[in-house]
């Protein structure tokens, strides 16, 4: 899926793949590539800012860990975190649901014209 | 090939040297991962550092997104700054606690409870532009610009209150003024040191995203209205997300709020048209401020003496003078400041030669 299709969705996104256990970036994005089956494939640099600004709106925080010798951010769910992921979840299946019900029916019709 | 994306995102990366340093570890670990999971793979070590750069994504953007981000979070640090040292202003210099300062006196008092007025004015826009723009992260660009702008017009305002009292307070005798009222005023002393500060701050990370525009001339990408109507259709949502039960109410008050303007132009187009914020903006700041004048004073009568007709016709006919002279201070400050706060779009020059274009 194009980088643009998923921008709107990616905080969701990456509030629902630390929601996993703590995870540093890399992880991140590779949890996000391995659930999607490949198919987001975005610019990996992206999902920093988006990283960060979860930070700030205090759904996320962060510590740094050593990894083999190696400095990371690792980051973590927090309460807030939970309950606005939550919250999008629940968003997001009603909209599915509705998107289905509709293009579903719009299917159905048309196939039953042709 | 890591080593020189790295300090292209330096070179590019305007932001306090801490930030600067975390963004640069966890890219510098990010790529060295890619690079090496990609050697693992079997490409040579310079291919697999080429390969893990552009997957990343280009500097000069990624360092744009954090420089924006920054900057859309100063307006919101500055908005809520200048919305707290709004409240506070007009608790202690409109609200009962006023009688704190001698408002009576002349020209100071008055000078401070005129620019506590215009203090709410530039506060509440502020706040409900970047409220607006929340969803999105802050405001940002145009938006940005007005809400510093909003900033700095509250923090004017707050200094000359407390300039304009304390010399009031100075003047006007052990009789006038007690510690109570020496106390308030250095609360708002405090609030504007404190608000002063953030919102310095913010400005400078928005002259470093390059997406303030602090240039009073320059034109305001704004409609009031339409902010005023989605930050009350926004609080209304929220308030029915947090209160599940009170939704059947609240969604239809939304609904209105929204179709208001509407249904104003369909059912009373003479006073939408005098009304209209979006063509004749100084027309709506008299009648409002009128409104208001009169409405205080009505308030005022009836406060004092009690609720009756006498009582608050007495009051309204007293009132008139308030609101002749709220009508004349809106008018100013509705020309002096209008352009600045993004209330003013279009000068009657710009409107002719666009007529004559």
């Amino acid at each position: 899926m194009a980088g643009e299709a998923i921008k709107g969705h990616l905080d969701g996104l990456l509030l629902a793949v630390v929601a996993e256990g703590a995870v540093h970036g890399y992880g991140a994005v590779e949890r996000l590539r391995a659930r999607s089956g490949g198919r987001f494939d975005l610019p990996e640099g992206t999902v920093y800012p988006a990283l960060h600004r979860l930070e700030g709106e205090g759904l996320l925080k962060s510590r740094w860990t050593v990894v083999g010798g190696r400095r990371r951010r690792q980051y973590e769910l927090t309460d807030r975190g939970r309950t606005e992921l939550g919250e999008r979840s629940n968003e997001w299946r009603l909209f599915a649901a509705a998107v289905e019900r509709v293009l579903g029916e719009a299917l159905t019709t048309g196939g039953s014209r042709a | 090939v890591i080593v020189d994306y790295l300090l292209e995102l330096l070179d590019e990366l305007r932001l306090p040297r801490r930030q600067r340093r975390r963004i640069l570890a966890e890219v510098a670990d990010h790529l060295a991962c890619t690079a090496a999971e990609l050697h693992a793979g079997g490409l040579e070590p310079a291919e697999a550092e080429r390969e893990a750069v552009q997957r990343f994504g280009a500097a000069g953007e990624l360092a744009r997104s954090f420089v924006d981000q920054e900057a859309a979070r100063g307006g919101n640090r500055a908005a809520r700054a200048s919305g707290l040292l709004t409240l506070l202003l007009a608790m202690l210099v409109l609200g009962p606690p006023g009688r704190v300062f001698d408002r009576g006196a002349f020209p100071e008092g008055l000078v401070a409870f005129v620019l506590a007025q215009v203090a709410i004015v530039a506060g509440g826009l502020t706040v409900v532009r970047a409220w607006r723009a929340a969803p999105f992260g802050g405001p940002r660009g145009p938006r940005l610009a007005l809400v510093l702008r909003g900033a700095v017009v509250v923090l004017c305002c707050a200094g000359g209150t407390v300039a304009a009292a304390t010399v009031d307070g100075l003047t006007s005798g052990a009789s006038g003024w007690h510690a109570g009222a020496w106390l308030s005023l250095a609360a708002i002393g405090i609030g504007v040191a404190v608000t002063a500060a953030t919102v310095s701050r913010s400005w400078r990370r928005a002259v470093a995203a390059g997406t303030s525009d602090p240039s009073p001339s320059a034109p305001a990408a704004d409609d009031v209205l339409a902010d005023i109507q989605a930050v009350v259709v926004l609080a209304l949502a929220q308030l029915a997300r947090r209160l599940p039960r009170l939704r059947r109410l609240l969604t239809p008050v939304a609904w209105s709020v929204q179709t208001l303007p509407g249904e104003l132009a369909c059912r009373a187009p003479r006073l939408a048209a005098w009304l209209d914020l979006r063509h004749h903006p100084w027309r709506f700041a008299v009648s409002v401020a009128s409104a208001a004048g009169l409405a205080f004073a009505a308030g005022h009568g009836l406060a004092e003496g009690g609720v009756s007709l006498a009582n608050l016709l007495s009051g309204l006919l007293g009132g008139a003078l308030i609101a002749g002279v709220e009508a004349l201070a809106a008018l100013l400050g509705f020309a002096v400041l209008g352009r600045l706060l993004g209330i003013r779009t279009r000068t009657t020059r710009s409107r002719r030669a666009r007529t004559s274009a």
